[in-house]
């Protein structure tokens, strides 16, 4: 049986990187008693992935997981139990059968994340709120930076042609939350350090920027 | 702290939840409800201090007292320890993320000399004054034990108190003597006169060395006329009623060993005579296999561990080895835990158990020859013939292994030129053994990992008053081996020998020492255990400028009628009983194990006050 379930990573467990990430849920899993399945092969693990890696430093609600247990169980069991051995700041909430064949990790296309930008002053406030519409206008190339074979080759990307939109969700004194919507397609997306410099760099008075991934779209419904 | 601040350094640093804590069992009391506040210091970094399995014992063992709370603390890898000092922060716990300084008690332990300047340094970043007599009643007490506080001398400046021998009694024993201090108006000195009365405890201000012309011992002198004579090691008679946590903490990053840790016994009879545990942590003690898989059923279940590691010095002597593997097996095999059983000796039986281990989790197999020659072999007393490493790796091959360990010292005592050649001849031998098959018999990528220790004498063995080889001896002999083993399946691989022979600086030192670890650390000397960070030029310039000899303490032959920086401390094992071992490796003889034969050591009449086991003579 596949279960596909959203949990948070909150609080430290922001610092956790997605390698770990995954052993944090197996160990979990192990301790509530459910047996996962296994993969063949030498190294035998748990079928377990999460569908689409985040970056450190980024606190989430909204994180997805599929996982293939042997015996089938009821989902509020699954969660209850989960929830039971993980630690704190991991929870889920939210989880249901997974029948489709397709590896919920091939299946993400777009990054949601709530920015929230603390102001110098209002009227540093004021001119983001009016230039937010006009932000995706013109192309924002970064550079990309990759070793192959010990020499370094750089790649040239426009930043805006990954973003799907940007809108302003709430204000409040000198904050305000936008949420910001990324591609996810096979040639890869953006990282939130190039999105953070992008609006560092486009805004202005900007004093501060806290990130929070609020959730992953897929190409079909996966929970 | 600034949460803001914390957060950028955090995202600046390597690894930042090394510094976080909030790991899954890890514990968080309210100040107010505790009366002691105790921090467990490592000094080293979070991966290799949380795979410690002393760690875990004595942070759930003083957590289960109500009154106090135990923390830990690592030290903070390089690029942290800079945040700290450019920020003018303090190193701090990782539960409360308090500065060491508002504890009452800052524990390190103390596992390998070159940990050593890791602890001036923590202190340092936590604006405790290095030295104990700088230290008032507004500071914590700075504690250590462990192996290394066998010869504590060379660290008598820093440290208030030194705890010798197993901490599971003594420590709350301790604790609860702080407490009544604590509650009547505490004084540092009141409080360490009485702590010195307890068994155990060793209290270096309470002392002074005096030297001769030549620079020896001549005698130790009492500062404080109660202070015990000798300072007797402590030892939990029976480990099956001894404390043991039933949870331990999960880190959320790899660690060195991240599995549970079974400690099936204490203390080794093999009688190594190049083996310091195997001396000072007589007498062996078993756990039953009852006690053992309540405890591994307990630790499976609170930490979700996939991986039991047996441990003790020789995991082969357990007498119900097979039992308690096949009952861990029987118990884990579908929910596929795997088992590691390192260090053992090799036979039918127990091969059978490692094809079992096998299906559940691959792993290499691992050879400790120690040394080359059979002469050699008998004059450090490590009971192993040529056959027996032939005959077992010849069974491993036929059970598929293509891939070996093995582990070599350099630098024994009366070691010749044929003796290092063995070195080379063993390890060839057992690469024919692997070829010299029917072909279609061998399977597998060869590889045979050869790794060679320079030998650090240490206190409380026989070898303790042997000089160490000089820096250029190893390199000579490291440097033989290395143009000698040439060859594509085998891999030859060394310990630095400058790194050896400060070891040997600091395992044999006596009170002086102190002095040019200071000035070491000062010019800038942590991590030294790091190969990329050790500098043994600084050190060398500081034992200049400190006008203290190095060979001094390594290099030279002592007498056994010389007195040692340690020998106020009662291990329980005789120096007679050193002596002759001694004398027996100079012929070669060995001696039996203690299971065959008591060697009589003197740990039975001076702290079991019996036989060591059952069935034992």
């Amino acid at each position: 049986m596949k279960i596909v379930f959203k949990y948070t990573k909150l609080g430290k467990l922001k610092f956790i990187s997605h390698l770990d990430n995954l052993r944090v849920l197996q160990r979990a899993l192990r301790r509530t008693g459910i047996m996962a399945k296994y993969s063949e092969g030498f190294n035998p693990h748990p079928k377990l992935s999460i569908a689409y890696p985040l970056s450190l430093g980024v606190e989430s609600i909204g994180e997805i997981a599929e996982v293939e247990v042997i015996d089938d169980i009821n989902i509020s069991e699954f969660i209850d139990k989960m929830n039971k051995c993980l630690p704190d700041g991991m929870a889920i909430t939210e989880a249901s059968e997974y029948a489709d064949n397709r590896a919920v990790p091939s299946m993400v296309c777009s990054q949601v994340y709530r920015f929230t930008i603390s102001h110098n002053d209002q009227d540093s406030v004021d001119a983001a709120i009016n230039s937010l519409k006009g932000l995706l206008d013109n192309d924002y190339p970064i550079i990309r930076e990759k070793k192959k074979k010990n020499k370094i080759v750089k790649k040239e990307m426009n930043l805006t042609s990954f973003i799907q939109s940007i809108d302003l969700l709430s204000t409040e004194m000198l904050d305000i939350d936008i949420q910001i919507v990324i591609h996810v397609s096979d040639t890869g997306s953006l990282k939130v350090e190039e999105v953070k410099d992008f609006l560092y760099n486009s805004l202005n008075g900007v004093k501060s920027i806290e990130v929070q991934r609020i959730a992953l779209n897929f190409i079909d419904k996966v929970i | 702290m600034n949460k803001h601040l914390f957060d950028e350094i955090l995202m600046r640093v390597e690894k930042p939840a090394r510094y976080t804590g909030g790991e899954l069992n890890s514990i968080v009391k309210d100040k107010k409800d505790v009366n002691i506040r105790f921090a467990f210091a490592f000094p080293d970094v979070y991966e290799v201090g949380m795979s410690h399995l002393g760690m875990h014992i004595i942070y759930n063992l003083l957590n289960s007292y109500p009154n106090i709370w135990c923390e830990r603390v690592f030290t903070p890898w390089t690029d942290m320890e800079k945040e700290l000092r450019n920020h003018e922060l303090e190193l701090f716990s990782l539960e409360s993320n308090d500065s060491l300084k508002v504890f009452d008690f800052v524990g390190f332990t103390l596992q390998y000399e070159m940990s050593y300047t890791n602890i001036l340094n923590m202190m340092q970043l936590s604006g405790i004054p290095l030295e104990s007599q700088n230290r008032d009643e507004n500071y914590p007490l700075i504690i250590a034990g462990g192996p290394c506080a066998f010869n504590p001398e060379p660290l008598h400046e820093f440290i208030d108190i030194f705890f010798i021998g197993e901490g599971e009694e003594l420590l709350p024993e301790v604790m609860s003597l702080y407490e009544k201090h604590k509650k009547s108006g505490y004084s540092k000195q009141a409080f360490l006169k009485e702590a010195c009365q307890v068994e155990g405890i060793y209290v270096p201000s309470f002392y002074d060395v005096v030297y001769d012309e030549a620079g020896k011992i001549s005698k130790r002198i009492k500062l404080y006329d109660q202070a015990p004579e000798v300072i007797k090691k402590r030892i939990i008679k029976d480990l099956n009623k001894s404390y043991f946590p039933d949870k331990i903490i999960v880190p959320f990053i790899e660690t060195v060993h991240d599995r549970i840790v079974l400690e099936i016994f204490r203390g080794c009879t093999r009688g190594c005579r190049f083996c310091q545990a195997g001396m000072i942590y007589r007498p062996v003690r078993e756990k039953s296999v009852e006690t053992l898989l309540a405890q591994a059923e307990l630790l499976l279940d609170s930490t979700g561990h996939e991986e039991i590691s047996l441990s003790s010095l020789s995991t082969g002597d357990y007498s119900k080895l097979i039992e308690l593997s096949q009952a861990l097996l029987d118990k884990y095999e579908e929910r596929r835990i795997g088992l590691s059983l390192p260090s053992l000796r090799l036979d039918s039986i127990t091969f059978g158990l490692i094809e079992r281990v096998q299906k559940v989790r691959k792993s290499g197999l691992t050879f400790a020859p120690e040394a080359g020659s059979q002469r050699m072999r008998d004059v450090i007393n490590k009971n192993i013939t040529e056959d027996d490493i032939l005959g077992s790796v010849k069974t491993a091959f036929e059970l598929g292994w293509s891939n070996i360990k093995l582990y070599f010292m350099v630098g024994l005592s009366g070691e010749t030129r044929d003796d290092i050649y063995g070195i080379k001849e063993m390890v060839y031998k057992i690469k024919d053994a692997f070829f010299d098959r029917p072909r279609e018999a061998i399977r597998g990528n060869f590889n045979i990992n050869v790794s060679a220790a320079c030998f650090v004498p240490k206190p409380f063995t026989p070898f303790q008053w042997d000089p160490q080889n000089t820096v250029k001896e190893f390199q000579d002999k490291t440097g033989y081996l290395k143009r000698e083993i040439r060859d594509k399946k085998i891999s030859f691989s060394y310990h630095d020998p400058k790194l050896s022979n400060l070891e040997g600086v600091f395992a044999l030192g006596d009170r002086r020492v102190a002095r040019g670890m200071k000035k070491a650390f000062e010019m800038g000397c942590t991590f030294d255990g790091w190969g990329d960070q050790f500098d043994y030029d600084k050190w060398l310039t500081a034992f200049i400028e400190e006008n203290i000899s190095m060979d001094f303490y390594n290099n030279r032959e002592k007498g056994y009628d010389e007195i040692l920086p340690w020998d106020f401390i009662d291990c329980g094992i005789r120096k007679e009983y050193l002596i002759e071992e001694k004398e027996k490796s100079l012929k070669g003889i060995t001696t039996d194990d203690c299971r065959v034969n008591c060697s009589g050591c003197g740990v039975n009449t001076s702290l079991v006050g019996g036989p060591c086991f059952e069935d034992s003579l």
